[in-house]
This record gives structure tokens, C-alpha cells and sequence, in this order.
């Protein structure tokens, strides 16, 4: 009950409170949508369905396995980066900057640390979960503006010439999974980590980690870089030896647990001073 | 109801609090008296649960801090400055505390209002607030829920005659409650008006111990 | 009386726990990346020995100039060391107006010295302790690759490490490119004091710390997003241009000298507007 006063506070405080930060992602989203479909557009592909998923496609494409061969710069993706980046933004000042102020009198009154941590993590998920939810709802939106089709479908002639994408067909449920479940899941994995180093060292220094992290999984190819698992290049729809959804899902659950686990840890002993 | 025994404190290599053994006993009033630093602030964080010794043991009704509990049931705080959030108002802020515990209704928060000089129509939001006012906001937070364990951090900053005069009531009326109340205090004149004991501070260890 | 405030604010900026940090983190990349140079230096070298000289071992390859921290464009450590460039710049010092905004410290020196004085000793010292803090590095990483990998010159022949003949100091990059590379550093460092100061401006209108240090990053990542999506061809990420090799397109020295006055203009704008306005609620 207590953990679900929190919660609730938390909903009120960190989310409604601060709703104006959703407002930079469906701006975003909306950006990103616009773009896309004029490049679509500006190909003059005819006869050719442009549906709402090769729109996730362009969002969660990220980079394909690269070896930086002689000449060969790399190029970082942007759009997945900012979607994954910014997501952890969001989730980044709330937390801490709670339980120095207002916060102290809401923790001594539900008298557990735990369920301090607990709820921030809930809330962190929620958060994460809202930010997606946001950019999936924007798309959709714009989606039928712009008369992209809603479909599982997805045009292969738009995945090769603009995201240089040759896919295996895709079931609705893969769909889900690769461009829904996962980047959600990753996205929290990541902003829970975050969460969680933020008992032990500067909010500006775990944003550092997040990004380094997600950066590096643009660059590396391997599972230990958990942001491989949200890049649809990396997975086993786009290559043969490629990201595996169960593994991404495994990961990301691991991830998720030891952060959790670590902060109950942490907590205990965590002094509530003033920071400046 | 409370009892320190040889409690000491390093935070950065800086011994604040060195090897304190007290008892605290309810329906007393505790000043805390000593210069800026001597570890009136940080002796209140370690007994409300917000930090926990680097040694020995604090324990509250036969239960130890940081073991059997995280926090003291039933505790009022009022520490360094209060912080509330800017865009409710004084009503709204303490309302949103009051549902994490559910001890005081939408009449005791009112209450805690007018006992310190604020109006609970006021809508007014906290970023409006003078320092008095916010003062006051911090007190009304510490007593609405009619706490067994009060402690209040410099309660009579930026409080004008008549907020320290409400104050001064609302001392008396949480000492006929038989709250346990540590407060600290820089005007030397009041903290022996409230207080029962008072306890020196100095360079982290209790110096000096005095009755009235 | 600026004089002594902008001592002042440079004491802060170079001397600041965070600065420290900052440097430890780019120093680390810097070490990271000259430790990985060094080992292929070395395999290389093995294999062109053991090879006595046949075929064409294109030897440029393993140039200094083509290694360092700034011109490897392959490399995770360049790649990295410039996405995160804004922040680099901004960490040590940028968000400093910020925090004294929010403590109420600016009423103790507006009270006591001019606003212009104050403002633009910020302005200053967030510029200077923004360049330093990625020219520092970047300089660092030559020096040490200098130990390692030999310093010569680059040839357009071979399908590496080339730059197009109209792209910005293209001849110095084949004539010179040791000061290539130095003007280069100092390009880098000029565009991280601007992004560092974009900070300090923020802090009118932002008073969230954590929001004005990552406020630029997401900017450049804007800039970059704009650059491959809806202005491909012009190069006008600072996140591109700013390596000292193309990533994707030749760099026009005409565009970056308009970023140089945007960025310069939008912060000194904004900087002289508010001295004037600025109020210290």
C-alpha cells in the first residue's frame, strides 16, 4: 500500500509535474515522421506501400555491424541515438534531485528506503514507458495525417533504397518485438542502470555511462552492449548472425534485476545530505 | 525513547559527529546549542534515519536505526531550509505529503496551516512565497500529522514577531502532547524558554549537559 | 575590476573538481586510443618486416597524421571523443552561471561589481576552460602518437586518408600537416569554447544544471540529424567537421566560418542582451 502511495506521488510529482519534457519527443517524433515521408515521397516510388512500420524501421534502424576498415569513417545513427538518449535524459534529473528537497519529507514518511528505491524504479519504468508510448502515439497520429498505411506490412523497396535494409519477411509478432517490447525494454535497462549509478556517483557522470554505452553499441557488435539488441541492423531479421530477440530480452531483464538489486543494496547505507 | 550509544559519524574523512551517548526521552524538549559546525544539524540527520553512524548505534523504542528500521515511526522534521515544490500551493504541497502516510486528513493540514499564520485558501503558489512564509510552510509540514518525535533544525529563521509567537504556542502545545522535541536554536534566550535540556555541541561530542 | 573578476572565474573554471574529471575522462580515451594505435603501429611493422619490403605495404597508413586522436575517423575513441565533445567542453565550467543563478550567489557579485563585468568574465572563462578542455587532449593525443607512429607525410594515391582538393586546407593537409593538424586543434578548441558558452547563455532561461550541460549535446546531435537528413552534402555537424578527416562529405571552409558567427553571434547576443536586462530575483 505504502509502495503504491509512492508511486502514485511519484506519477504526480515526476511525470504529470514535468509533462513539458514529453513535449521536445513528440516534437521530435514529429520531425523525424515529416522528414521520412518526404524522402519517401521525393523517390517517387510508385505502387509502393508505405506503411507505418517501415517508419519504426528508420526509427529503430541504428547502425549496421561496422569494421572500420581503411577509409571507411563511421558514421553514428542519429536518430536512434537521439531516441535512446533522450529517454535517458528524461529519466535522469528526476529521482535524485527529489530526495534532497521535497523529497526527504516523503521518504521519512513512508519510513523505508527500500520502497524509496522501488518506486523511483517503477518510475523510471513508467517514465520510459510513457516516452515510448509517446512516440509510437505521434507516429500513429501523423501516420493517418499523412496517409501512411497502418499495417504490419512493410514496403522491402522503401527498406532497401532509404535504409538500405534487405529484411526477412516479418511476423506481426517479430514487428512487435523488434520495433515495440525491445526498445522499450533496452530503454529501460539503460535508464535503470542509470538510476542506480546515481547512488553512487553525479547524475552528469551516469548520463555519460548511458551514452557511452549506447554509443558504443552503435560501434561494437556484441551482446554485452545491450543497445545491439534495440538496432534492427543487428538483429537476426537483418542478418544471419545477428542479434537474437530471446537474448535481448534475457539481457535486458538481467540488466534490469541487477540494477534494482544494487540499489536496494546501496540505499541502505546511502546518506541523504544536501548536495549542491 | 531514543538512545545513542557512542555514536560517531565520518563523512569524508571529517569525524562531525565523535562518540555521542544520549538518551532522549519522550514528552521532553532537547535544545541543541553550539557554534556553526559543532554538529547540531548532523546529530538531528542521524537521529532522523536521513544518514547512519559510521559507528555505534542509535535506537528508537527498542529498535535500531538503520536495522530494524529506516526511519523513526511517527517523526515531524524541519531541516536546514525547507524545500517544497514550486508550482502548488502551501495546501497542495502538504496534502501531497499527508496521502504518503495517511495520518493527517484535509482538517489537520488546515490546521497546521493556521497554527503557523498561513491561510489554507491561500493560492498563492510556493515560488510566491517570502522566506517567512516558507518558514512557516516547513513548520505546518513537521506538526500536521501530530508526530511522537519532532525535530526542528533553526525553526525561528526569518520568522517575524509573529510567527515566532505562534511558534512559541505551538511549542507548548506539542509539549502538553508529551512530544519528543529536538530543536536547535542560535537565539540562546528562546532555546531556554522551550527547551527542557540543552545540550552543547562542540567539534562533534556533547560538552556540556544542562537542566532547567 | 574585470580583470580581477575574470582571474576569478578562471580560477574556477581550470581548477574545479569537475574539470578534473573532465580531463580524466578525455585523458582516458586519449590513453585508450594511443595504447590501440601503438599496437597495430607494431603488428604492422612485424609484418612489414618480415615481408622484406614486397609488394606495396602503403606505409602512410600508419602516419601520425592519419592516427591521431582528431583525424581517426575509423577508430571508436575519435568517434566517441567527438560525440561527446559537448559535453567535454561544457563539464568543467558551463554550467557554473547556472548554479550561482539558482544559489542566489549572483546577488553577492552583481552587488558588488558591474553586471558586464561579471557576465562576460563568465562568458570568458566558460570559452577558455571549453577550448582548453578539448584542445588539451587532442594535443596530448599527438604528442604521445608522435612516440609511437611515424610522422609522415600523407599521399593521395593510396584510397585512405585522403582529402578531396576543395575541401578546407586541403593542400596544407599535404604540404604541411603538422600545422594541418595544429590549426585543426585549434578549429576544435575555438567551437568547444563557443558550445561551452552556449551553456552559460542558457543559464538566463534554464536553471536545471544537469539541463544546461546537456542542452548543447542534444543540440549538435540536432545539427547532425539536420546534416545527414535534410541538408546532406553541406558537413554542417560540428560533430563531423570538427574531425580533422571527411566522415561523410569534404568541409567547406565557408561553412564553417558561418557556424563560427552563429554560434558566436547567438551567444553574444544573447549575452549582451541579458547583462543589461538581468535581474537577480
Amino acid at each position: 500500500m505504502r509502495l503504491y502511495r509512492l508511486i502514485r506521488y511519484d506519477i504526480k510529482n515526476g511525470i504529470s509535474g514535468r509533462s513539458y519534457l514529453y513535449a521536445p519527443a513528440a516534437i521530435l517524433c514529429s520531425v523525424f515522421t515529416v522528414s521520412f515521408y518526404m524522402s519517401v515521397q521525393s523517390m517517387n516510388i510508385e505502387d509502393e506501400k508505405f506503411t507505418i512500420v517501415n517508419l519504426f524501421l528508420y526509427f529503430f534502424e541504428g547502425k549496421e555491424p561496422f569494421s572500420p576498415e581503411l577509409g571507411n569513417a563511421f558514421v553514428f545513427p542519429v536518430v536512434w541515438l537521439f531516441i535512446f538518449l533522450y529517454s535517458a535524459f528524461l529519466t535522469l534529473n528526476y529521482p535524485y534531485s527529489n530526495l534532497t528537497g521535497f523529497g526527504i519529507q516523503a521518504i521519512t514518511r513512508t519510513k523505508s528506503r527500500n520502497l524509496w528505491w522501488l518506486s523511483k524504479c517503477c518510475w523510471v519504468f513508467l517514465a520510459t514507458c510513457l516516452y515510448f508510448a509517446v512516440w509510437y502515439i505521434v507516429s500513429l497520429l501523423l501516420s493517418v495525417i499523412l496517409h501512411i498505411d497502418l499495417s504490419f506490412q512493410y514496403s522491402e523497396r522503401i527498406c532497401a533504397l532509404l535504409l538500405d535494409m534487405q529484411l526477412q519477411p516479418m511476423q506481426p509478432g517479430s514487428v512487435w518485438m523488434s520495433l515495440v517490447v525491445l526498445p522499450v525494454m533496452i530503454s529501460v535497462a539503460v535508464n535503470l542502470l542509470q538510476l542506480c549509478l546515481g547512488l553512487f556517483f553525479d547524475r552528469m557522470y551516469c548520463f555519460i555511462v548511458s551514452a557511452v554505452i549506447l554509443f558504443a553499441s552503435t560501434y561494437f557488435q556484441t551482446p554485452l552492449l545491450i543497445g545491439n539488441f534495440a538496432m534492427v541492423k543487428r538483429s537476426v531479421i537483418y542478418q544471419e548472425n545477428g542479434m537474437d530477440v530471446k537474448q535481448g530480452i534475457i539481457a535486458s531483464v538481467l540488466v534490469i534485476i541487477l540494477s534494482i538489486g544494487a540499489g536496494i543494496w546501496r540505499i541502505r547505507k546511502y546518506d541523504i545530505l544536501k548536495k549542491s | 525513547m531514543i538512545k545513542l550509544e557512542n555514536v560517531s559519524k565520518n563523512i569524508k574523512g571529517k569525524t562531525v559527529i565523535d562518540g555521542i551517548t544520549q538518551t532522549f526521552h519522550g514528552g521532553i524538549t532537547y535544545g541543541l546549542k553550539g557554534i556553526n559546525g559543532s554538529g547540531k544539524t548532523m546529530l538531528m540527520r542521524l537521529v532522523s534515519g536521513l544518514i547512519y553512524p559510521t559507528s555505534g548505534r542509535i535506537e528508537i523504542r527498542g529498535k535500531e536505526l538503520g536495522k530494524d528500521m529506516s526511519f523513526p515511526d511517527d517523526l515531524g522534521l524541519l531541516i536546514e531550509n525547507p524545500a517544497f515544490l514550486d508550482s502548488y500551493t502551501g495546501f497542495d504541497n502538504l496534502w501531497l505529503l499527508a496521502t504518503l502516510n495517511n495520518r493527517a486528513g484535509k482538517t489537520e493540514v488546515k490546521e497546521a496551516l493556521l497554527r503557523t499564520g498561513l491561510d489554507p485558501e491561500d493560492r498563492r503558489k510556493y515560488k510566491k512565497y517570502s522566506l517567512g512564509m516558507k518558514q512557516r510552510l516547513g513548520i505546518a509540514a513537521a506538526i500536521m500529522e501530530k508526530p511522537q518525535i519532532l525535530i526542528l533544525d533553526e525553526p525561528l529563521n526569518a520568522l517575524d514577531t509573529e510567527g515566532v509567537a505562534l511558534f512559541d504556542k505551538i511549542i507548548r502545545e506539542e509539549q502538553e502532547r508529551g512530544t519528543l522535541i529536538i530543536l536547535s536554536c542560535h537565539e540562546e534566550k528562546k532555546l531556554h524558554e522551550y527547551a527542557d535540556v540543552i545540550l552543547t555541541l562542540e567539534n562533534g561530542k556533547i560538552k556540556d549537559r544542562e537542566e532547567l | 575590476m574585470t580583470v580581477k573578476c575574470i582571474k576569478n572565474e578562471m580560477r574556477k573554471a581550470l581548477f574545479s573538481r569537475a574539470a578534473l574529471i573532465t580531463y580524466l575522462l578525455s585523458f582516458s580515451i586519449v590513453i585508450y586510443h594511443t595504447v590501440t594505435k601503438a599496437q597495430i603501429y607494431n603488428e604492422f611493422y612485424a609484418a612489414y618486416q618480415a615481408g622484406d619490403g614486397a609488394g606495396n605495404p602503403m606505409i602512410t597508413s600508419v602516419s601520425l597524421f592519419f592516427n591521431w586522436l582528431g583525424a581517426d575517423v575509423t577508430s571508436f575513441a575519435t568517434s566517441v571523443f567527438f560525440f561527446l565533445l559537448p559535453i567535454i567542453a561544457v563539464m568543467p565550467y558551463g554550467w557554473s552561471l547556472a548554479g550561482e543563478i539558482r544559489s542566489g550567489y549572483t546577488k553577492n557579485i552583481i552587488s558588488r561589481i558591474p553586471r558586464k563585468s561579471y557576465f562576460f568574465s563568465k562568458y570568458f572563462a566558460g570559452f577558455v576552460s571549453g577550448a582548453l578542455a578539448v584542445m588539451i587532449p587532442l594535443l596530448l593525443s599527438f604528442l604521445l602518437a608522435a612516440l609511437f607512429l611515424p610522422a609522415l607525410r600523407m599521399e593521395n594515391i593510396y584510397p585512405y586518408g585522403t582529402i578531396g582538393e576543395k575541401s578546407m586546407w586541403a593542400a596544407l593537409y599535404y604540404s604541411n600537416p603538422f600545422l594541418y593538424s595544429m590549426l585543426y586543434i585549434l578549429l576544435d578548441g575555438v567551437f568547444a569554447g563557443l558550445t561551452a558558452c552556449i551553456s552559460i547563455v542558457l543559464a538566463f532561461f534554464i536553471r536545471s544544471r544537469v539541463t544546461v550541460v546537456l542542452a548543447p549535446f542534444f543540440l549538435m546531435l540536432l545539427l547532425d540529424y539536420i546534416d545527414m537528413n535534410v541538408l546532406p552534402g553541406w558537413e554542417i555537424s560540428p560533430v563531423k567537421f570538427l574531425q580533422a578527416l571527411p566522415v561523410v562529405n569534404e568541409r567547406s571552409g565557408v561553412i564553417d566560418f558561418v557556424m563560427f558567427l552563429i554560434f558566436a553571434a547567438f551567444t553574444l547576443g544573447v549575452l549582451l542582451y541579458k547583462e543589461r536586462k538581468y535581474e537577480a530575483l
